[in-house]
């Protein structure tokens, strides 16, 4: 009965931050738009990604082939749904993964202190000291390329930045006094980060996820174009890239429209964290 | 009747609001007041009662965003700072009317040297190079009782104390011979023995230097060492305002007796301190009669609705009150 | 400051130490057989353990750390069977372009980004802002290696100002490697540009709003005087901070960015030895880019230190 007030007052509470911010309006409704062609690839894309039509091979854009096709015949269009599915699972699971394992490790280092959170952020501090394309690069090398690697590959480099936004509220959080009281009324320390903890930075959280799966998203773009993507003839927009970029003299659709198409999704990604983030930023909530 | 000429400031009127979510709200309302030279006014009144808003309109240092000057005039010398161009108002600025703000620590510039700090404002106002305005900020940091100054120039604000970090400001405020100088709380932030130097230090200064002085604190007992005169403000406005030792001796206003009643007193006499009770108003729930009402003792003789007016007691035409129960 | 210096460098090396740990296990951890990559999949099972022993494989993996350590801190990055190089005169060859690849891209990034930033946060909410807002945050949506393919396309194909193809590893003057490098840096430069942009429009309004601004004011100093002197002296320091920080993001770029323009480089090293899954050149460019990586940060907290003289003393 009580999370159930919670929620309504958070569902509330980010009505409210929408309202105040109108571009993370606009972010949010072209995510939802992504979102719907992705799951209805199969309904909405006219042909099928990978069926191969050497006779049709790099037309350009036409009645029958809106965006053209590539060096194999392949509808660009068609590919650019099914490949913004893969971008779009890819980006939300790797943040996803991340945002939990982070969260998780973050809150648990601050809450505990001592040994195991220099360790942690000791590590988290290397990590982040690699490049995001470099370190991504050279797990999916080592893992080999696939859809699941590329997925743990960019967890991976993500989880510090997101254990790094965990911890120091759950610092703060831990020295106030409700906190305190929870604790000597014998409360566990899971329930304490769960329902205490957590909800002050949720707001963070989903800033951070909305910027990052924007990151995601491109890192997936760039190590697909660097040829460390899903494997062809499976259609991802970097890898359409690729393929179309030796053609970019004589049929520069094939590898400008999935460029497009990486663009808004991260576009889409960046203007809503952008949006939320200075809407719950206190400091900026008063000047409008 | 005196001739106006012999005002350095006479403000009339003057009201500022503030624009909050709901609207655009009045903050001080009918401030009229003047200003001799070589005197020293303070502004009394718990925090958020409109002085330092006063001082800061009189300034021009608003906000650019969310606050607007609705009335008033204030005549600096011959010209109305309030009509002003802001190229008009900024050669005056540091110039001939300078302020010292409370915090010393972030009023100071963290990245430049805090001599350079001084002399700049001698550089900008004065016709002077830049060497000579090195030296001339010297001569004020020595002035200002800084030990070993030409040690201390190239020092950056945060090696130094609080106590000597306001006597850069004292300095800074100094440098171009004001004739008019505003102090916001200058004393607050800073320990309480560094206090009583720079309450002596400020008076030392003014005799010398022959400027007036707006003196903005909430402290009655430091006002009595520096003030010729006293306003005491309320909810934006001024509720009382007299020469010290009359204000002292024959408070009229409610809210000044109970001010006065809330300072402990170090002469032996054992009366109780008495808070006042209740809250004061905030700007947008403002009532339309007294804003002091809700909180007077004398209520169940007053009403509500009607709003006073400042004017000056009967037979004592230096001291104004605004109070129905006061003629 | 020698101290701060000290102080610096000392907190650098367990970093570096780290990073190269790393990736030395990473890359011990790909699957495959070095040995059975450098003789091919026909080697015999002798020559294989041959090869090994050679190469120092068949010894136990704490020996191996120990002496790939050992080699890194007399500055030797090994040596690339593959190529039949060693991995110190690879990368010597082709770092100096992509130095000035990211050097370029960096000054690129700062000389339009602060301005950028303070004309957007001096005409807070006006159009402008709004356009550099909007702008600078589509900036930030581009793939490196989309943005560089329509940067191409805009400049070299359809308005031919530059070549397609650039070779600035050819025998050119210094003028054409210059011009060689116009449209590489301004590909790497745009991200740069878009943080520096943000971060110092954000840092720029912050500090307006600080107490030693409105002492500025009130000493009279002129409006110009209060921005350029009080009021960016302060901002821009932070600003320095993002661009360390984002340095690292504009390393990972410059691979992209030297595939789509066809520059020689470590990216293109890279992706050759990940191509010819040469395991030792990849281990040593990650070196390298370690290196670069804490160097870059070291001499941001130096710069930081310099510009703030609350650190300097301290």
């Amino acid at each position: 009965m009580k999370k159930i007030d919670h929620f309504r007052y958070l569902a509330g509470e980010t009505l409210l931050v929408f309202n105040r911010n109108k571009t993370s309006w606009v972010g949010l409704v072209l995510l939802v738009i992504i979102l719907l062609v992705a799951v209805l690839a199969p309904v909405i894309a006219p042909y099928n990604p990978v069926e191969q039509n050497i006779i049709q091979r790099l037309q350009p854009p036409s009645s029958q082939f809106w965006l053209g096709t590539d060096y194999y015949g392949r509808d660009v269009l068609s590919r650019i749904v099914w490949g913004s599915r893969i971008s779009f699972v890819i980006g939300v699971a790797s943040v996803g993964i991340a945002m939990f394992f982070g969260t998780i490790l973050g809150a648990l280092a601050g809450y505990k202190g001592g040994m195991f959170d220099s360790f942690l952020m000791g590590l988290s501090d290397v990590m982040m000291s690699i490049p995001t394309l470099l370190m991504g690069l050279l797990i999916v090398a080592i893992l080999g390329p696939s859809q699941l690697n590329l997925t743990i590959a960019l967890a991976l480099t993500m989880i510090p930045r997101f254990a790094r936004i965990a911890r120091a509220p759950t610092i703060t959080a831990k020295n106030q006094v409700y906190v305190q009281a929870c604790r000597s009324m014998g409360f566990s320390d899971i329930r304490i980060l769960v329902v205490h903890i957590f909800p002050n930075i949720l707001g963070e959280l989903i800033v951070m996820a909305s910027m990052w799966m924007a990151t995601a998203v491109r890192m997936e773009a760039g190590l697909s174009f660097i040829g460390l993507g899903v494997k062809p003839p499976i259609a991802t927009l970097g890898g359409m890239i690729r393929e179309g970029f030796k053609d970019i003299l004589t049929a520069p659709w094939a590898s400008v429209y999935p460029g497009l198409a990486i663009l808004l999704i991260v576009f889409a990604a960046n203007l809503l964290g952008d949006g939320l983030r200075d809407a719950l930023d206190p400091k900026l909530r008063n000047e409008r | 009747m005196v001739d106006a000429m012999d005002y350095l400031l006479e403000v009339k009127d003057l009201r500022t609001a503030f624009k909050l979510s709901s609207g655009w709200f009045p903050a001080i309302t009918d401030i009229s007041f003047v200003l001799k030279p070589d005197e020293t006014l303070a502004f009394v009144g718990e925090s958020g009662c409109g002085k330092s808003v006063t001082a800061y309109t009189l300034m021009g240092l608003l906000p650019q965003h969310g606050s607007r000057i609705e009335s008033g005039s204030a005549i600096f010398k011959e010209d109305d700072l309030l009509t002003m161009s802001e190229e008009q108002l900024r050669k005056i600025r540091g110039n001939n009317m300078t302020m010292i703000f409370q915090e010393p620590m972030t009023s100071l510039n963290p990245v430049f040297t805090v001599g350079s700090q001084i002399a700049e404002a001698a550089y900008y106002h004065m016709d002077i190079s830049k060497a000579e305005a090195k030296n001339h900020a010297l001569e004020l940091m020595d002035l200002v009782k800084i030990p070993a100054a030409t040690n201390r120039y190239d020092d950056y604000p945060h090696h130094l104390s609080g106590g000597m970090r306001q006597r850069i400001m004292i300095a800074m405020a100094l440098a171009c011979e004001p004739d008019l100088v505003f102090a916001d709380e200058p004393t607050t932030a800073l320990d309480v023995t560094i206090q009583a130097q720079m309450l002596y230090l400020l008076g030392e200064l003014k005799q010398k230097k022959q400027m007036s002085m707006i003196f903005i604190t909430h402290d009655l007992g430091v006002v009595a060492h520096v003030a010729d005169r006293i306003a005491v403000m309320y909810a934006g406005n001024i509720v009382e305002t007299a020469p010290v030792a009359e204000l002292f001796k024959n408070p009229c206003h409610p809210y000044t007796q109970a001010l006065l009643k809330s300072i402990p007193r170090l002469d032996g006499k054992a009366e109780s301190l008495v808070p006042i009770k209740g809250m004061v108003p905030s700007i947008d729930t403002m009532p339309e009669g007294c804003r002091f009402f809700d909180r007077c003792r004398n209520k169940a003789q007053c009403r509500p609705d009607k709003l006073p007016q400042l004017l000056p007691l009967d037979g004592i035409p230096d001291h104004f009150v605004r109070c129905l129960l006061v003629s | 400051m020698l101290q701060y210096i000290i102080k610096r460098l000392l907190f650098a090396i367990p970093i570096l130490l780290a990073v190269v740990t790393i990736v030395f296990f990473v890359v011990r951890a790909a699957p495959g057989d070095p040995a059975q990559v450098i003789l091919g999949d026909s080697a015999s099972q002798e020559s294989l353990t041959a090869l090994r022993a050679e190469l120092g494989l068949d010894r136990p993996m704490i020996v191996q750390y120990a002496n790939f350590l050992f080699s890194i801190v007399r500055g030797n990055l090994g040596y690339s069977l593959i190529r039949n190089q060693s991995i110190n005169s690879i990368v010597a060859e082709v770092l100096p372009f992509t130095i000035e690849l990211t050097v370029a891209g960096v000054l690129v990034g700062v000389i339009i980004g602060i301005p950028l930033g303070v004309l957007s946060a001096v005409f807070r909410n006006s159009t402008a802002d709004y356009v550099t807002r909007v702008g600078s945050l589509l900036g930030l949506s581009f793939p490196a290696f989309y943005s560089g393919i329509l940067l191409l396309l805009a400049f070299a194909v359809y308005l031919h100002w530059f070549p397609v193809i650039s070779d600035p590893g050819g025998t050119g003057s210094f003028g054409e490697r210059m011009y060689m490098l116009v449209l590489p840096a301004m590909n790497l430069g745009l991200l740069m540009m878009v943080y520096v942009t943000r971060s110092s429009r954000s840092s720029l309004l912050e500090t307006l709003g600080e107490d030693y601004i409105r002492t500025a004011k009130a000493k009279g100093l002129p409006g110009y005087i209060i921005l350029y002197k009080h009021a960016l002296k302060n901002a821009l320091i932070p600003v320095i901070t993002i661009v360390g920080l984002y340095l690292g993001v504009l390393v990972g770029n410059s691979v992209l960015t030297e595939i789509v323009f066809n520059r020689p480089g470590l990216g293109k090293l890279i992706l050759s030895a990940l191509d010819e899954r040469d395991y030792n050149l990849l281990q040593g460019l990650m070196v390298i880019y370690a290196l670069v990586i804490v160097l870059v940060n070291l001499i941001t907290d130096l710069t930081y230190g310099m510009v703030d003289p609350r650190i300097r003393k301290q």
